[in-house]
């Protein structure tokens, strides 16, 4: 049945032509496929984002439906933006105490059920004849019943060596005011100053590494508004108050350095990541933060990513459970996350693309803190144990 | 010589007409024209509109009442008789019927038995022409233009337009697209094919100078149940949907032509051995019709 098709593309010319047309000839000189992503801006994309947390002792649940999004406006400019409303319950540990000879963390107090409205806005500009550098402004803000927080930000990327080089640079100020649900006359403020710079080198078409250097400088009210101490000596007196108030030196200065590497194992479909963090401050912290994953394309609707996360931490110079110094130290805080301790944190997550628009994930990972754990050992010896478990998942549409 | 772009919607779809002419005036009158031809056509044949040929020949189906049609509409129906026979009966212009058993915002494909009750409704054959007049035999028969209006709507456009003497421009209809020529410094437009499963995609960019250029595609209107996609495109023969390929975009010297060639494609789809998609294409690719297609396995494939 197969006619010789010439006189099919002749016979349906020639139909055509008998109609008030004119015939033009095709002039086609090139046709290359070509990724979406180089010719088209990405379109506006809006995602939900929730995490639940919940301690193994069902200390501190968070439920935090964050509602994001980002769209481009034009060629040259990007709005982004999120808003949430935490719900934070449960308990929190508030006074550590060694009337049984021993310190410990005792969970005092009704539990603490607060509702934290947080939203963030940044606007960014590309410039330059290939579009290739940025310039971006952004501001943050977040209310609670006792913490306010606004922070603005200014960062730039310059992309160089035939876009392969992208040089980062940030700086960012924080303005927050520290208030207590248990002290109406607190009110005091907390300030940050951030700056930022970061190299992102792409190496080969499948492989990029980044490191970035933050230095960030506290200063203000650093103490906890809810920590005690609660510490008698051994022969039964007490170091000046019953209770111990947290009180923290009013600056700090950190030191971080960040560098990560990625790359595509395309014939596995694969991407490895690796990352290590050294951060040091002058309150006498020295931290590493080690981690990696492995990201699996099953196939064109499923993705799983296997992580493990490994962080360890020395004190701070003035952490102690315990007070023994006689007279007691101008500072002093109980609180656990400036103790001498390691943390592991295997996590597992699945992406499902439900249709082209249109993507679900969902991620676990089980947090272990240990005083045990600590990197060369030497971790608190009264550290509490932490155990949590972590569900975040999140929807995002594509338009 | 100027750029000038204008917008304009018109048959369901947003389109464009780019042109360079000397003075705004100039662009102005030869896109007003092309234009005003566009609505021209679209009044003409929509079967949507009750004035229109296409529903006056429709309303008197089964009557036995030659009805009397202008030499256009008898050219419009030449063409379509050439696509019938061209596509061994796929493409017929009297399979719109179906459309009152497929309806694409439902969740599921209608049942064999609902489209048993309007395929007696379907076949070209039963449409009867002479001198000057046309006739459907059965009661409820249906003609209409869907097929082909648009990409000849877009060759008429061009037409008016190549009249003003519009050298360096284009008309874009929805993605039926005749260049008159290249743009004034000589360089070809750029054209980008949308991707079939991801409208902010480009499938592949084409340099054309001249020329002109359909797309058919299985992602305009559809049903996906079942892990199947029911799309728009429908078999006369069987009443279901076609299936075989995503999209196809072929290039002719007409839209006509390259709008026929695609739908012929589509309609092809998998199809048996020796009349699939494939095999048209590239028997099509002999006679030197450019032409790109996205399989069901989402390969794009370049004809030649």
């Amino acid at each position: 049945m197969n006619k010789p098709l010439p006189s099919t593309f002749a016979s349906l010319l020639s139909a055509a032509l008998a109609l008030p047309i004119v015939a033009i000839p095709v002039v086609v000189s090139a046709q290359t496929a070509a990724p979406a992503s180089e010719l088209l801006p990405p379109g506006a994309v809006v995602g939900l984002r929730s995490l639940w947390y919940r301690e193994d002792n069902d200390r501190m649940k968070v439920t935090a439906p964050v509602l994001w999004f980002k769209t481009p406006i034009g060629e040259q400019w990007e709005l982004a933006g999120s808003g949430t409303v935490d719900m934070v319950s449960g308990a929190s540990p508030i006074l550590v105490a060694n009337t049984t000879g021993k310190p410990v963390q005792i969970v005092t107090g009704a539990s603490i059920t607060d509702r934290r409205k947080a939203g963030d806005a940044s606007l960014t500009r590309k410039y330059g004849a290939l579009n290739e550098n940025t310039l971006g402004v952004s501001f943050a803000t977040s209310n609670e019943k006792d913490y306010d927080s606004n922070a603005y930000g200014l960062n730039a990327t310059f992309d160089f060596n035939e876009r392969n080089t992208t040089l980062a640079l940030g700086v960012g100020k924080r303005h927050d005011r520290v208030m207590s649900v248990t002290d109406s006359k607190l009110n005091a403020a907390r300030d940050a100053n951030e700056w930022l710079v970061g190299v992102t080198q792409l190496i080969d078409r499948r492989t990029l590494i980044q490191s970035n250097l933050t230095v960030t400088r506290l200063t203000g009210y650093l103490n906890d508004p809810y920590k005690l101490t609660f510490s008698l000596y051994r022969d039964g007196q007490t170091p000046g108050s019953v209770f111990l108030r947290d009180l923290r030196p009013d600056s700090r200065a950190i030191f971080a350095w960040l560098t990560r590497g990625k790359r595509a194992f395309p014939e596995l479909a694969a991407i490895v990541s690796a990352e290590y963090r050294y951060y040091r401050d002058d309150w006498g912290i020295r931290a590493h933060t080690i981690s990696g994953s492995w990201l699996q394309t099953m196939n064109d609707h499923w993705q799983i990513e296997a992580g493990l996360r490994f962080y360890s931490q020395s004190q701070a110079d003035f952490y102690r459970a315990e007070i023994t110094q006689r007279p007691a130290p101008r500072f002093t805080s109980s609180d656990q996350r400036l103790a001498a301790y390691g943390a592991w944190e295997p996590s597992l997550k699945v992406i499902v693309k439900l249709t082209d628009q249109l993507s679900w994930d969902v991620g676990y990972a089980r947090y272990l803190q240990r005083g045990s754990a600590k990197l060369n050992g030497g971790g608190s010896p009264d550290f509490e144990p932490l155990s949590a478990r972590l569900i975040n998942s999140g929807l995002v549409y594509k338009f | 010589m100027q750029r000038f772009d204008f917008w304009f919607h018109a048959m369901a779809c947003n389109n464009t007409i780019t042109l360079f002419a000397n003075t705004r005036a100039a662009a102005v009158l030869a896109a007003e024209d092309a234009i005003a031809e566009v609505r021209r056509i679209e009044a003409k044949y929509s079967r949507y509109r009750p004035e229109s040929i296409v529903s006056t020949i429709n309303r008197q189906s089964g009557r036995g009442v030659p009805i009397e049609i202008d030499s256009e509409t008898a050219q419009m129906l030449d063409f379509a008789d050439s696509c019938f026979v061209e596509s061994d009966g796929l493409f017929d212009i009297t399979s719109g019927v179906l459309r009152q058993v497929w309806d694409f915002s439902a969740s599921a494909p209608p049942t064999e038995a609902a489209i048993a009750t309007v395929l007696p409704l379907i076949g070209w054959r039963r449409v009867v022409r002479s001198h000057g007049a046309v006739m459907l035999l059965d009661a409820g028969m249906e003609i209409d233009f869907g097929g082909f209006g648009k990409e000849y709507a877009a060759d008429r456009a061009a037409a008016v337009l190549l009249r003003h003497g519009v050298q360096h421009g284009f008309v874009d209809l929805g993605g039926d697209v005749v260049v008159t020529g290249p743009q004034f410094d000589q360089s070809p437009w750029s054209l980008g094919i949308c991707h079939p499963r991801n409208e902010n995609q480009v499938l592949a960019t084409v340099a054309i100078a001249s020329g002109a250029v359909a797309t058919s595609g299985d992602y305009e209107r559809y049903i996906d149940a079942g892990g199947r996609r029911y799309c728009h495109i429908l078999n006369p023969i069987t009443g279901m949907s076609v299936n075989g390929l995503q999209c196809v975009t072929a290039f002719a010297p007409t839209c006509l032509v390259a709008g026929s060639i695609t739908t012929i494609a589509m309609l092809k789809g998998e199809g048996t051995a020796g009349q699939s998609a494939d095999g048209w294409l590239n028997r099509l690719a002999a006679a030197g019709v450019k032409a790109l297609a996205v399989g069901a396995d989402g390969v794009l494939v370049h004809y030649p």
